[in-house]
């Protein structure tokens, strides 16, 4: 199969479910609010080594925002949802409280399976915490420097979907980049899905296990260029670099989506080959077959 | 839908009983027809004085017609939708736990007192005492929320705990005396006293407050909860705040120092 002479290789992505949430952070501008949303999805790129994946889902308009004000979308990715809560309540802590002008809301109805997080933040207020209930939502204010932090009380969960991925191979470290680019622009079009490593792109795909016994993950030889001598080899030929996009999803629609559209925007000139990463169908309850994704034999 | 149609308003106050979408859910209408009322001490029936259709299967009731001199119309309610085209009477709504009661027309005293939850739209005017707690009762308004398109009268959320009451028109005297905790939105302004000591909650007027010597005032302040209760409000159908009007720095007061002073006041620009 071939898209705009790219060949699509007949591989797949292992998807396999995660607990996930949606963060709404607004602030009297959208400067404040990215700095709030970038600094509450740092560190956050794989669970391999973090407490958490995460990444800014959007930009909001000010009439998308609960308090009217502007403001980010994030969405947080944990092995559990006990990971996740804490993970979460950390980060709002740390980079959302902190930062200038901030209110943080839930993203996601709460249904039975939230998470408590200005439950949990009130406690900073030393007894000044005010309580406020519209509806069914508790909202937590909490007196600051520069007047207060509204936070909501609880944020609701569902089982996302990790694991979405494409490797895009092209004949220079230029070339592939470029693709790996326009693939992360793609995914990210679609509502719900992330790509939480820096800028969305891996450049160190790894392998499960090592040599050395400490480590769960080593680098993926096979796609390293510079070793294409010395190891059997997953690179096609006339591939010279190899990047990776990672995606994390709040369904398997988004899911499927956003590779669909990342794969196609991937393709182009110099790119010899888009592939995916797979653990030999092990990981995942759900494959993601690039070819089928893109229509054929669907 | 049960529709109760009341085709004039009765000669003295007629006491249904409780007149509720959950206590009249599982009756026919000629069950309803036939349940007890007093008319003053007389004994008498629903269907002597009101037209009954359909049935409350649904949790939904009309109540048509003058209703002034029909008390405690939804009081009690726990669920289900009870609207009231024209006036409700005293008590309407009060000691509700759940569900809607609408007044698409002015309400008598007492409207929704010691409301536990629930929600309560009127699109006209409410007596005194809205909100309020029972003589002898420590609290009002335990949660929910309290919608009154028009003006409020005296007393208005009077030993509030928690829920919202939000008035578009003036509050009469006094209102939210005794606020223990909640938020009252006067958006058309307030008596004299308003606020009187309170012990904790939130309380939006518009102007600035008259009569209320123990609140000392805090400087401006535009906390975002302001402009979320705002667009909150806006969603549940309340067209007396703007985004304008919380688009600023307010100026804010704490009081009443004569308890705790951790009520918190804004005042809404005129």
């Amino acid at each position: 199969m071939q898209i705009d002479g790219t060949h699509i290789a007949d591989t797949f992505a292992e998807a396999f479910p995660m607990a996930a949430t949606r963060v709404v952070v607004t602030a009297e501008s959208l400067v404040w609010a990215r700095v709030a949303g970038q600094a509450a999805t740092g560190y956050a790129a794989s669970v391999i080594g973090c407490d958490a994946e995460a990444g800014i889902e959007a930009e909001l308009a000010p009439d998308a925002t609960p308090d009217g004000r502007p403001g980010v979308s994030l969405l947080l990715f944990a092995f559990s949802r006990d990971a996740l809560q804490k993970a979460l309540v950390n980060r709002v802590a740390q980079c959302v409280l902190t930062c200038a002008t901030t209110a943080c809301y839930a993203g996601l109805p709460r249904g039975d399976r939230a998470v408590r997080v200005g439950g949990n933040l009130r406690y900073f207020a030393d007894g000044w915490q005010v309580s406020k209930l519209h509806g069914d939502r508790r909202y937590w204010r909490l007196p600051t420097m520069d007047g207060e932090f509204l936070c909501e009380d609880e944020f609701g969960t569902v089982k996302g979907v990790a694991g979405g991925n494409l490797i895009a191979l092209g004949e220079s470290q230029a070339v592939a980049l470029a693709a790996a680019e326009r693939a992360v622009a793609a995914c990210r079009s679609v509502p719900g899905v992330i790509a939480p490593f820096p800028g969305g792109v891996v450049r160190s795909g790894s392998k499960v296990g090592s040599r050395y016994k400490a480590l769960k993950a080593s680098t993926n030889e096979a796609y390293s260029p510079t070793l294409r001598a010395a190891v059997p080899t997953s690179l096609p030929p006339g591939a010279n670099a190899a990047y990776e996009v990672v995606l994390d999803a709040l369904d398997l629609p988004s899911m499927q989506e956003a590779m669909r559209r990342g794969v196609r925007a991937a393709c182009g000139p110099g790119v010899v080959e888009v592939a995916a990463g797979n653990y030999g169908g092990k990981l995942g309850p759900v494959l993601l077959h690039l070819r089928q994704l893109l229509g054929e034999g669907a | 839908m049960l529709t109760l149609t009341l085709p004039e308003p009765p000669p003295g106050t007629l006491e249904l009983g409780p007149c509720t979408p959950d206590a009249l859910r599982n009756l026919s209408a000629i069950e309803v027809a036939k349940l007890p009322a007093h008319l003053g001490n007389r004994p008498v029936e629903w269907g002597d004085f009101l037209r009954v259709e359909g049935d409350a299967a649904d949790g939904t009731v009309r109540l048509i017609g003058d209703c002034q001199r029909l008390p405690r119309v939804g009081a009690g309610m726990a669920s289900g939708t009870l609207t009231v085209e024209g006036r409700a009477g005293w008590h309407a709504g009060a000691q509700m736990t759940g569900g809607e009661l609408a007044v698409i027309g002015d309400a008598g005293d007492w409207l929704g007192a010691e409301l536990r939850g629930g929600t309560i739209r009127v699109t006209g005017d409410a007596g005194h005492l809205a909100g309020a707690s029972y003589r002898g009762s420590r609290h009002g308004v335990r949660g929910g929320f309290i919608h009154i398109g028009g003006d409020a009268g005296d007393e208005l959320g009077l030993l509030m705990r928690r829920g919202t009451i939000a008035v578009a028109g003036k509050a009469g005297a006094f209102a939210g005396a005794s606020l223990i905790a909640g938020t009252l939105v006067l958006a058309g302004g307030a008596g004299p006293h308003v606020g009187a000591g309170a012990k904790r909650g939130t309380l939006l007027i518009r102007g600035r407050p008259t009569d209320s010597p123990g609140y000392r005032p805090v400087g401006p302040s535009a906390p975002a909860y302001l402009k979320l209760l705002q667009r909150w409000l806006t969603a549940e159908g309340f067209r007396g705040l703007t985004p304008g009007d919380v688009a600023g720095a307010l100026e804010q007061w704490r009081g009443d120092f004569v308890h705790r002073g951790l009520a918190e006041l804004w005042a809404l620009p005129v």
